[in-house]
C-alpha cells in the first residue's frame, strides 16, 4: 500500500512535484525494502518455528526430570558395577593379572594382542609417540575408560539431582561423591602417577585437568568421601561406603589412624556389594565368568582375555591355591584349546553373584592396620583373629537368586571355618607380611590386591622385585617386566592438551 | 548482531537515497501534458499568491495551474530560493520569467511544447564571444523489444567532448549543444551500438528517441540469481548456463543427468549403476564435507526441490535383505529434459552466496518452459531404442590339475602338491546360454504446447518414459524354476526385472497483470516406478563361476577353490520396486511499481512420496523364507519455498549505478518415513496385508527450517560491475539455539573491450575480466550440538529399573561449515564470435569442516567423540570453456564444444587431535585428498625358495597405510562437436569424455573371488608383481588398485532434418529424424568393466562394484513441431 501510494503520487502533480515524489520514494521504498528485510532477519526465531528432533534421538529434554535424574543416577551405578567387574576387561581381572591373584590361562599364545600376557609378565611401556594405544594393551585401556566414565556419570546424575530433585534425600548424590571417589581411589591404585582428574561439567562443557599424582588422587578421592559423609546422614549404607572408602584412600596416603578413624564405627557385618545376574548379559561380572573361567569361544577374542588362578606367581605371590585356604578355593576346566584353567569356586560360573566393593571385614583389616602401625600388635593379632575364628562360614543368600547362597566371604559375622588362628612373627616385616597376606585372601579377587603392592612398595618401601611376581615368566616373554603400574593410554595425550603422561612409573 | 546488519543496511539505502536526491532528473512528459502544451505553449494563465516558499514550489505551481510540462534542474535552478509573489491572471511565460526574475535562467519550449529552463547567462556569454549557438537534445533509450528502459546507457555526441548516460528513467539530455546537425550514438552493453543523426538549429529542445536491438553475445544472457535476472556480464563468478531445448532436441537426452553430464566444467558424475533410473552422484568443483553432504541444492522455478543423493533417502527405504544398498532414483531425473527452458549451474559460494543454506555445493537452478506469444505451437518427440552391455566381461582363469589322489581341482600357483593340467580362461557372462545380459529396450514419448496472447502465455509439457534394463533370466534358470515349481513359468519382473516407467506432466501459465506486474505459475506432477530384483546381484556370482558344458556343472569359485553348485544363480527371487510421486508447485508474482524498483516473490512446494518394497514371495525358496518375506518403506519429503525480492536502482553521480536488491528466503523441510517388516505372507500375495508376521516397524521423521535475509548491492560504472552481498542464516538446524550466520560475497564484472584504451578490439569481440569471492555454508545436523542421552533398563539389585548415560556431549559451540571461494578468469570471443573462450580459476576452501574429535576419555571414558569445526579443505582447479565454428558457411557449419577441468582436492587440516580415520577405500588424512584410497603397501617381494612361485611369505608387506590415489578423477575434458550440411538437412555430432586420475578399485570380484581374475594366481606366465599382488590380496589392495584413464565415445547423433515442404506434407512446421548412441566406446587402461560405476547409494564413498555398467544405447527419435 505504501508504495501504491508512493507510485500513484509521482505520477500526479508538475514536473518537479513529480521529481520530489520520485527521490523520496526512492528513500522510502529502499528503506522499506531493507528494513523489511531486516525485520525479518531480527526475527528468525518465531519464523523458523518449533524445533524438532528426530524421532529417533532421545530428546535430552525428556531426561531433566526427577524421573531423569534418578535414571542418571542408577547410569552413574551400573558403570560402576561394570568397572569394577562386570567386563572381561574390568579392573578386577586386569589388577588380577598385574598382581599375583591371576594369571593368563594361554601361555602359549603369542598374539598376545589382547594384552592379558602383557600385564600379568608386567611388561607396560608407556606409549611415548603419538597416542594411538598401538602399546598399551587393551585391556588398560578398557579399565581406564570405564573407571573414567564412572567419574564422568557421577558427576552428571550429581549434577541431575540437584538440578531436578532438589527436595529429596542427599544420600543419593552423596552415593555418587563416594561412587566418583571409588572410581579415583581405583586409578590411582592401577596407574601412574599422574592421573588427570578432567570434568564433564553438568549442563556445560567439559574441562581437561592436568595429570594429579598418586597423593593428589588419593587426597582428592579422600575429600569426594568427606562429601558423601556430609551428605548422607539419613543412610547408614551410604555413610559406611564412604568411610570404608575414606579409609581405604587415607591408608594408601599411609595415614593409617585416620583411616582407622574412619572405618571404626562401620559394622562388622556390612557389605556394599556390586550385584551381577545371570541374565542378561550386561549384568554379569564378566571377568569372572564362565566366558574367561571355562571354555567359551570368544574368552581368546580380540576384545576377551583368558584368565586363571596362580599359585605363588612369580615366587612372590601368595599360594591362593596350594594353602587350600577356603577364601580362594579353586576348581578346574579346560580352554577349548585344552589348556587347563582353574577358576575360584567363589564366583558363579554363570556371571551371577555379587562382588563387595567395601565391607566391615576391609574395615576390620584397616583399623588392624592401623593398630599395627600404632605400636599395638596385639590389638592388631587379636583383630586378624576374630575375622578368622570368630563363628563360621556365613553362607548368605543370594540378593539376585534365592535360590543361590551369595559364595563371597563374610567375614566379621562369623568367621571361616578351617581357618587357624594365626600366631605373631615377631618381627616388624613379618607382621607386615602376615597383614598383606591377610588381605590378600580376604579381599581376593574384590580389587585390591594391586593397591597393597603399591602400598608395600610406596609405603613400606619394599622393593618391587620382592613384592610383584617376577623372574622367568613361563609365557611370550619368558621374563617378568618391571611395571608396578599401567601406563595411562595413550588417547588421553593425544586429546588432552594439558597431558603430558606419567609423572611417574613407580609405586 | 542482528541490529547492527539492520542498520547499517538502513543507513546505506538512507546514503544511497540522499545522493540519488541530489541526481539530475528530467521527467519524461506525459501525454496529457504534451497535448496541452501543444495547444498553446505557456499561454495559460495562472494566479499565484505565495509566500516564502521555494522556488521550486514555485515554478511547480505555475506548471501545474498552466498544466505546462515543465523542466528544470538544481544546477540550473536555485531550487532552493525562498521568495513571495503575488500575480493575478498572468500567463506562464510571464509569471515564469517573473519567478526566475533575478536569476540567470531562461525559458525555452521544444517543439512538443515542453518547457525546459536552461541557464542564460552563460550561453550569451558563449554567444558573445564566438557567436555560436547552443540547443538542447534529450531522449529516450530503450530496449527494442521489450520497451524497457536501459538504463546507464552511454551517449556520445561526435565531436564534441558531451557524454551522458541515461538517468533511471532510460532518458538523457545534452545541453550546451551547438547549432548544427551532430551524429549521437547509443552503447548498452549486449545491445548493438546505434548512431543516429541530429540538427540542433534553433534554441528549442530536439527530442531523440533510441531502440536498441539485442546483441548475440553469450555474455548478455540472463542469469537466474538468487536475487533476481540478471546479465551474465555483471556477474563476477563463472556460471554454466544449459539451453536445453536445443540440446534435447539433437542429443540423445533422457534425464537432467544427462543434459548435465559432460556440458558443466568442473561437474564429475559418478553412476551408481546402469541399471534404468539409477541416480548418479554429482560434485561441483570437488568434494568438501566429511560429515555432511556434498550435493548441490537444486531449485527449481525459484522453488527448493529435495535433492539429497548422499543421504538415505537416495536408497530404497524398505530394509534391505538383498545384501546391497539399492539405489532408489534420483528426484534430480524425476524433472521432464523435455520441460525444461534453461538450467544454470553454479558451482560453488562465489556464485551461491545469497542462495542460503548449503548452497556451498552449488546450486542447479532449472527454469521450466515459458510460452510464448502467439498461435499454439506443438512439438513431438518420440524415440525407440535398445540397450545392451558392450564388450565383453573381463575372463577368469582357471588352472586345472588335479591332486595326488587324483581329485580334479583347481591348482593355484602356490599350491605344489597339485598337478597342474591346464590353464582355461572362460567368462560365463560372455556366454549368452548363461548371461542374464540381455536387450534391453527404451520408449520415449513426449507432446508439447505452448502459446497464448500478451497477456497470458502458457506452455504444457507431458512425457511417457518406459524402460526395461538389460537383465534377462537366462533360459536355463527359467528352466530350473518350472522344474522347482510346478512347471510354473517365472513371473514377468523375474524375467525381465529392470523396469522403469515415468509419467511426468508440467505446466506454466505467465500472466501480464498490467505494464508493471506479471505472474507466472508453474506445476510438474512426475510419477515413477524403478523395479529391480536380485538377479542384478547374481552377475558377480555369475562372473566367478566356471561352467562345464560338456557335464552340465557350474562350479562357483571362492578364492582359489571352486565348488560345484546346483544353480549358477542362487538367488533371483527378490524384487525390489521404488515408486515416486515427485509434485512441485512454483508460484511467481514480480510487480515493478516504479521504473527503478522491482519487487517480487516466490512460493511454492515440492512434495516427495515415496512408496518402496522389498518383497520374497511366498513359495519361492525352499528355506526357512518359503513363507515369503516382505520389507516395506514409506517416506514423503516436503519442501516448503518462500523468496521475497526486492531490486531499486538509482543512478548515481559519476555516472555510478547503484543496484539495491533485498530480500528473505524461508526454507522448511519435512521428511517422514514409516518402515516395516513382514514374514509369512498371505498365499498370493505380495502385500503386507494378511501378513503372519509383523518382523519389526518403525518410524523416522525430521523437521529443518531455514530462514535467511540478504542485501545485494551492485556498483555500476559503465563497463565495470561491482556487487556485493551479504546474507544472515538462521536455521532449525541446531535444535537448540538459533545464531545468525553470515555469508559475503563479493564479484567484479570488467568488460575492457569496451574501454577505449582496449588495444585489442580488431581481434576480440568481447573481452571481459572477473573475478569473484563469497560464502556459503553448509549446517550441522539438527541434534549435532545437544548432550545426548542412552536410556536402559538394566537389572540392579531391586530388579529392573531405567537408568540414563550420556552418549553423546555434544558441542553448544558448533557453527555450520563455512566454504569460502575464490575465482577469477575471463571470457573473449574472438574473430566474429566464431571462437569463444571461458576460463576459470578457483580456490574452495571449507573452513569450519565438521569432524568427530576424541574427547579425552578423562572426560567420559574412551569412545567418546565431539563434532568440532575443525577441518579444513581445499579445492583447487581451473576450467576451460571452448567454442568454436570452424565453418560457418550456408551449406555448412561445424562447430566444437571443449571444455576441460582440472580439480585438485586436499584436506589440509584436521586439526589438533585428529588422527586420520575412515575405510582404506574413503580414508581422511591431513595432506591427502578427502575420500582418498590407501593401503598397505608391498615393500617387497622375492621367490626365496625358489620355486618360481611368490608366495605369502616370500611378501614384505608394510604395516603402515600409504597413499594410492583420489577417488576423484583429477582431470576430465569433454567435446561435443557438431557438422551441420546441406544448408542444416543433416546434422552429425559426437561427445567425448576423458577422465584421468581416478584411483579406481575393482570391487566387483571383490574379496577372494577376485584372485580368479588375477593373473599371478594360476598364471605361470605372471609377473612376481602379479603373484606378489594376490598373495597378499586379503590383507591389501596394493596391488590392485589403479589409477585409471578413461575415453569414451559418449553420444554421437545422426539427424535428418526436413526441409519445410516435407515437413509440411505431414502437417508439421519442422521435422527431424535422428539415429543416436551413447556409450559407444570406451578406452581405458582399467582391468575392471568400467570404472565409472559406483557402488554406494549412499555416503561419499566410492568404489566399482561393476554389478551392471552403463550399457549402450541405441535410439531412434523423431521431433516434430505443429
Amino acid at each position: 500500500m505504501l508504495t501504491t501510494f508512493i507510485s500513484l503520487a509521482a505520477r500526479s502533480g508538475t514536473a518537479h512535484h513529480r521529481a520530489c515524489f520520485a527521490t523520496r520514494a526512492r528513500l522510502v521504498g529502499l528503506l522499506f525494502v531493507v528494513a523489511a528485510g531486516g525485520v525479518s532477519g531480527c526475527a528468525p526465531d518465531r519464523l523458523l518455528g518449533n524445533k524438532s528432533l528426530p524421532p529417533d534421538v532421545p530428546d535430552p529434554a525428556q531426561t531433566a526430570t526427577p524421573a531423569g535424574a534418578l535414571a542418571a543416577y542408577r547410569g552413574a551405578l551400573v558403570e560402576l558395577r561394570t568397572a569394577v567387574g562386570g567386563d572381561i576387561m574390568s579392573f578386577i581381572p586386569v589388577t588380577g593379572l598385574l598382581t599375583d591373584e591371576l594369571r593368563s590361562g594361554e601361555l602359549a599364545q603369542t598374539n598376545f594382542v589382547d594384552g592379558a600376557i602383557l600385564i600379568d609378565s608386567r611388561f607396560l611401556p608407556e606409549d611415548a609417540g603419538i597416542g594411538d594405544d598401538s602399546v598399551t594393551p587393551t585391556p588398560i585401556v578398557m579399565v581406564y575408560g570405564l573407571l573414567q566414565k564412572v567419574r564422568g556419570q557421577s558427576r552428571q546424575a550429581r549434577g541431575a539431582l540437584r538440578a531436578y530433585t532438589p527436595t529429596s534425600s542427599t544420600a543419593l548424590s552423596g552415593q555418587l561423591f563416594a561412587v566418583e571417589g571409588y572410581a579415583e581411589v581405583l586409578l590411582s591404585d592401577l596407574f601412574c602417577s599422574g592421573v588427570p582428574l578432567s570434568t564433564l561439567n553438568f549442563g556445560g562443557d567439559f574441562t581437561y585437568q592436568p595429570g594429579s599424582s598418586t597423593q593428589e588422587v588419593y587426597q582428592h578421592a579422600t575429600a569426594l568421601f568427606d562429601s558423601a559423609l556430609a551428605l548422607s546422614a539419613d543412610s547408614v549404607n551410604v555413610m559406611n561406603l564412604a568411610r570404608v572408602g575414606k579409609g581405604r584412600a587415607l591408608l594408601d596416603l599411609g595415614r593409617y589412624a585416620e583411616a582407622a578413624q574412619a572405618v571404626a564405627d562401620v559394622p562388622d557385618d556390612y557389605r556394599y556389594t556390586l550385584d551381577y545376574s545371570a541374565t542378561p548379559s550386561p549384568s554379569t561380572h564378566g571377568d569372572l565368568s564362565n566366558q574367561t573361567f571355562v571354555t567359551d569361544d570368544f574368552g581368546l577374542s580380540s576384545y576377551g582375555m583368558l584368565v586363571t588362578m596362580v599359585d605363588r606367581e612369580g615366587g612372590n605371590g601368595l599360594p591362593f591355591l596350594s594353602s587350600g585356604d577356603p577364601r580362594s578355593a579353586w576348581g578346574t576346566a579346560t580352554t577349548y584349546r585344552g589348556s587347563p584353567l582353574l577358576w575360584p569356586v567363589a564366583y558363579p560360573q554363570d556371571g551371577s553373584g555379587s562382588l563387595v566393593l567395601a565391607s566391615g571385614v576391609e574395615a576390620r583389616l584397616i583399623q588392624s592396620e592401623g593398630e599395627l602401625q600404632a605400636g599395638n600388635a596385639a590389638g592388631w593379632l587379636a583383630t586378624l583373629n576374630a575375622l578368622r575364628t570368630d563363628g563360621t562360614f556365613d553362607s548368605h543368600p543370594d540378593a539376585a537368586d534365592s535360590t543361590k547362597t551369595d559364595t563371597l566371604w563374610h567375614a566379621g559375622t562369623g568367621g571361616v571355618a578351617g581357618l587357624a588362628p594365626l600366631s605373631d612373627p615377631g618381627t616388624a616385616d613379618g607382621r607386615v607380611d602376615l597383614l598383606f597376606q591377610e588381605r590378600g585372601y580376604w579381599l581376593f579377587l574384590t580389587g585390591h590386591r594391586q593397591g597393597d603392592l603399591r602400598r608395600l612398595v610406596r609405603v613400606y618401601g619394599r622393593d618391587p622385585e620382592r613384592v610383584y611376581p617376577t623372574g622367568r615368566y613361563p609365557g611370550a616373554f619368558n621374563i617378568y617386566g618391571t611395571d608396578v603400574t599401567a601406563p595411562i593410554p595413550g588417547a588421553e595425550r593425544l586429546s588432552n592438551p594439558l597431558f603430558t603422561g606419567c609423572r611417574s612409573r613407580g609405586a | 548482531m542482528r541490529r547492527p546488519w539492520w542498520l547499517i543496511a538502513g543507513l546505506l539505502s538512507a546514503v544511497v537515497c540522499a545522493v540519488n536526491a541530489q541526481a539530475v532528473t528530467p521527467s519524461r512528459p506525459t501525454a496529457s501534458s504534451e497535448r496541452q502544451a501543444t495547444a498553446s505553449p505557456l499561454e495559460q494563465h495562472v494566479t499565484l499568491d505565495l509566500k516564502n516558499v521555494t522556488l521550486a514550489a514555485a515554478l511547480n505551481e505555475i506548471a501545474r495551474q498552466g498544466h505546462l510540462d515543465l523542466s528544470f534542474t538544481d544546477e540550473v535552478v536555485p531550487s532552493s530560493r525562498r521568495i513571495t509573489i503575488k500575480l493575478h491572471d498572468v500567463t506562464a511565460r510571464e509569471a515564469i520569467e517573473r519567478v526566475l526574475r533575478g536569476t540567470s535562467v531562461q525559458l525555452q519550449v521544444t517543439k512538443s511544447g515542453s518547457v525546459v529552463l536552461v541557464k542564460g547567462g552563460e550561453r550569451r556569454a558563449e554567444a558573445t564571444t564566438d557567436s555560436v549557438q547552443y540547443g538542447v537534445v534529450w531522449g529516450h533509450v530503450a530496449d527494442s523489444a521489450a520497451s524497457k528502459a536501459l538504463v546507464g546507457t552511454e551517449m556520445t555526441m561526435k565531436g564534441t567532448d558531451l557524454s551522458v548516460v541515461t538517468n533511471a528513467d532510460g532518458n538523457y539530455l545534452f545541453q550546451h549543444v551547438p547549432f548544427g546537425v551532430h551524429v549521437i550514438t547509443a552503447r548498452y552493453f549486449g545491445y548493438a551500438p546505434e548512431t543516429r543523426e541530429v540538427a540542433v538549429v534553433n534554441t528549442q529542445i530536439t527530442k531523440l528517441d533510441f531502440a536498441l536491438r539485442m546483441g548475440m553475445t553469450r555474455l548478455q544472457e540472463i542469469v537466474t540469481t538468487a536475487s533476481g535476472p540478471r546479465r551474465r556480464y555483471e556477474l563476477g563468478n563463472d556460471i554454466t548456463i544449459l539451453n536445453v531445448d536445443s540440446i534435447v532436441a539433437t542429443q540423445p537426452i533422457s534425464s537432467v543427468t544427462d543434459l548435465l553430464e559432460g556440458r558443466v566444467p568442473g561437474l564429475t558424475v559418478q553412476h551408481t549403476s546402469g541399471a534404468p533410473g539409477d541416480p548418479s552422484r554429482l560434485r561441483l568443483r570437488g568434494t568438501s564435507s566429511i560429515l555432511r553432504g556434498n550435493d548441490p541444492i537444486l531449485i527449481v522455478d525459484g522453488i527448493r526441490v529435495y535433492y539429497a543423493q548422499s543421504d538415505s533417502t537416495s536408497a530404497n527405504l524398505a530394509s534391505t535383505r538383498m545384501g546391497y544398498s539399492i539405489a532408489a532414483p534420483s528426484p534430480l531425473d524425476q524433472l521432464d529434459p523435455n520441460a525444461i527452458e534453461t538450467i544454470e549451474v553454479m558451482k560453488g559460494p562465489s556464485a551461491a552466496t545469497l542462495y542460503g543454506p548449503d548452497a556451498a555445493n552449488g546450486v542447479i537452478v532449472i527454469t521450466t518452459k515459458r510460452g510464448r506469444a502467439g498461435p499454439a505451437r506443438w512439438t513431438l518427440n518420440a524415440s525407440r531404442g535398445t540397450s545392451y552391455m558392450p564388450g565383453n566381461y573381463p575372463l577368469g582363469i582357471y588352472r586345472w590339475g588335479h591332486d595326488l589322489s587324483g581329485v580334479t581341482r583347481l591348482c593355484p600357483l602356490t599350491d605344489l602338491r597339485c598337478q597342474a593340467d591346464s590353464l582355461v580362461r572362460f567368462q560365463a557372462l560372455n556366454h549368452s546360454q548363461y548371461s542374464p545380459l540381455g536387450h534391453g529396450r527404451n520408449t520415449s514419448e513426449s507432446v508439447g504446447v505452448s502459446g497464448g496472447s500478451a497477456a497470458l502465455t502458457y506452455a504444457i509439457t507431458g512425457s511417457y518414459d518406459d524402460e526395461t534394463g538389460i537383465l534377462t533370466l537366462p533360459a536355463i534358470e527359467s528352466t530350473q524354476f518350472q522344474k522347482d515349481h510346478g512347471g510354473a513359468l517365472p513371473p514377468d519382473w523375474m524375467q525381465r526385472p529392470q523396469q522403469l516407467t515415468r509419467w511426468s506432466g508440467t505446466s506454466r501459465l505467465t500472466a501480464t497483470i498490467n505494464d508493471h506486474a506479471d505472474a507466472s505459475l508453474s506445476t510438474t506432477l512426475t510419477r515413477e516406478s524403478q523395479q529391480r530384483s536380485t538377479l542384478e546381484q547374481q552377475i558377480a556370482t555369475l562372473m566367478t563361476t566356471y561352467i562345464d558344458s560338456t557335464t552340465g556343472t557350474y562350479m562357483s569359485s571362492s578364492g582359489t577353490w571352486l565348488s560345484q553348485v546346483d544353480q549358477p544363480l542362487p538367488d533371483f527371487y527378490q524384487r525390489s520396486t521404488d515408486v515416486a510421486t515427485n509434485f512441485t508447485n512454483a508460484a511467481n508474482f514480480t510487480w515493478r511499481p516504479l521504473g527503478w524498483l522491482t519487487t517480487s516473490a516466490d512460493g511454492g512446494i515440492n512434495v516427495i512420496g515415496r512408496e518402496d518394497d522389498i518383497v520374497l514371495p511366498r513359495g519361492m525358496l525352499t528355506t526357512p523364507d518359503s513363507a515369503g518375506r516382505l520389507s516395506t518403506g514409506h517416506g514423503s519429503t516436503v519442501v516448503t519455498t518462500v523468496n521475497l525480492r526486492a531490486t531499486a536502482t538509482v543512478p548515481l553521480p559519476l555516472s555510478f549505478h547503484l543496484q539495491l536488491a533485498s530480500g528473505a528466503n524461508y526454507t522448511k523441510t519435512s521428511l517422514s518415513s514409516l518402515t516395516s517388516g513382514v514374514s509369512d505372507l498371505a498365499p498370493g500375495t505380495t502385500s503386507i496385508n494378511g501378513a503372519g508376521k509383523i518382523e519389526y516397524s518403525s518410524q523416522a521423521a525430521n523437521d529443518v527450517t531455514s530462514f535467511g535475509w540478504y542485501l545485494e548491492p551492485s556498483f555500476t560504472h559503465r563497463r565495470f560491475t561491482i556487487s556485493t552481498g551479504l546474507r544472515l542464516d538462521a536455521s532449525s538446524s541446531f535444535g537448540a539455539n538459533v545464531h545468525l550466520a553470515a555469508f559475503p560475497k563479493l564479484g567484479g564484472s570488467w568488460l575492457i573491450s569496451e574501454e577505449p584504451f582496449f588495444p585489442f578490439k580488431h581481434f576480440f569481440d568481447v573481452f571481459r575480466l572477473r573475478a569473484a569471492y563469497g560464502r556459503a555454508g553448509v549446517w550441522p545436523g539438527e541434534a549435532d550440538q545437544l548432550r545426548l542421552y542412552t536410556t536402559s533398563r538394566p537389572w540392579l539389585s531391586s530388579g529392573f529399573q531405567d537408568a540414563l548415560e550420556v552418549s553423546t556431549i555434544g558441542n553448544s559451540q558448533l557453527r555450520p561449515e563455512r566454504s569460502t571461494e575464490t575465482e577469477g578468469g575471463f571470457d573473449a570471443d574472438l574473430l566474429s564470435d566464431r571462437l569463444s573462450i571461458g576460463f576459470s580459476g578457483y580456490r574452495k576452501m571449507r573452513y569450519d569442516a565438521i569432524m568427530p574429535v576424541p574427547v579425552a576419555p578423562s572426560i567420559y571414558g574412551m569412545g567418546i567423540q565431539r563434532l568440532q569445526n575443525i577441518g579444513v579443505i581445499r579445492n583447487t582447479g581451473v576450467e576451460l570453456n571452448v567454442t568454436t565454428q570452424i565453418v560457418r558457411t550456408a551449406p555448412v557449419t561445424w562447430s566444437t564444444t571443449v571444455n576441460l577441468s582440472r580439480n585438485h582436492n586436499m584436506v589440509t587440516e584436521l586439526g589438533a587431535g585428529v588422527v586420520p580415520f575412515g575405510p582404506n577405500y574413503a580414508r581422511v588424512v591431513a595432506g591427502y585428498p578427502l575420500f582418498g584410497r590407501w593401503a598397505k603397501p608391498i615393500l617387497g617381494y622375492a621367490d626365496v625358495n625358489h620355486d618360481g612361485v611368490i608366495e605369502r611369505n616370500e611378501v614384505e608387506l608394510g604395516d603402515t597405510l600409504v597413499f594410492m590415489g583420489s577417488s576423484e578423477p583429477n582431470y576430465e575434458a569433454n567435446l561435443f562437436t557438431t557438422l551441420s550440411l546441406f544448408r542444416g538437412a543433416v546434422t552429425a555430432s559426437a561427445g567425448f569424455s576423458y577422465q584421468n586420475g581416478l584411483t579406481q578399485l575393482n570391487q566387483t570380484i571383490g574379496g577372494p573371488g577376485r584372485a580368479i581374475f588375477s593373473p599371478g594366481t594360476s598364471d605361470p606366465s605372471s609377473s612376481f608383481g602379479e603373484q606378489a599382488a594376490v598373495a597378499v590380496m586379503n590383507e591389501s589392495d596394493y596391488g590392485l588398485l589403479q589409477t585409471v584413464n578413461t575415453l569414451r565415445l559418449n553420444s554421437v547423433s545422426l539427424a535428418y532434418n526436413a526441409s519445410p515442404s516435407l515437413a509440411g506434407r505431414f502437417g508439421a512446421k519442422a521435422l527431424s529424424i535422428a539415429l543416436q548412441g551413447t556409450n559407444m566406446g570406451l578406452w581405458t587402461n582399467y582391468a575392471g568393466k568400467d570404472p565409472n560405476v559406483n557402488a554406494f547409494a549412499t555416503g561419499n564413498a566410492v568404489m566399482d562394484t561393476g554389478v551392471l555398467p552403463i550399457p549402450r544405447l541405441w535410439l531412434l527419435t523423431v521431433h516434430a513441431t505443429y
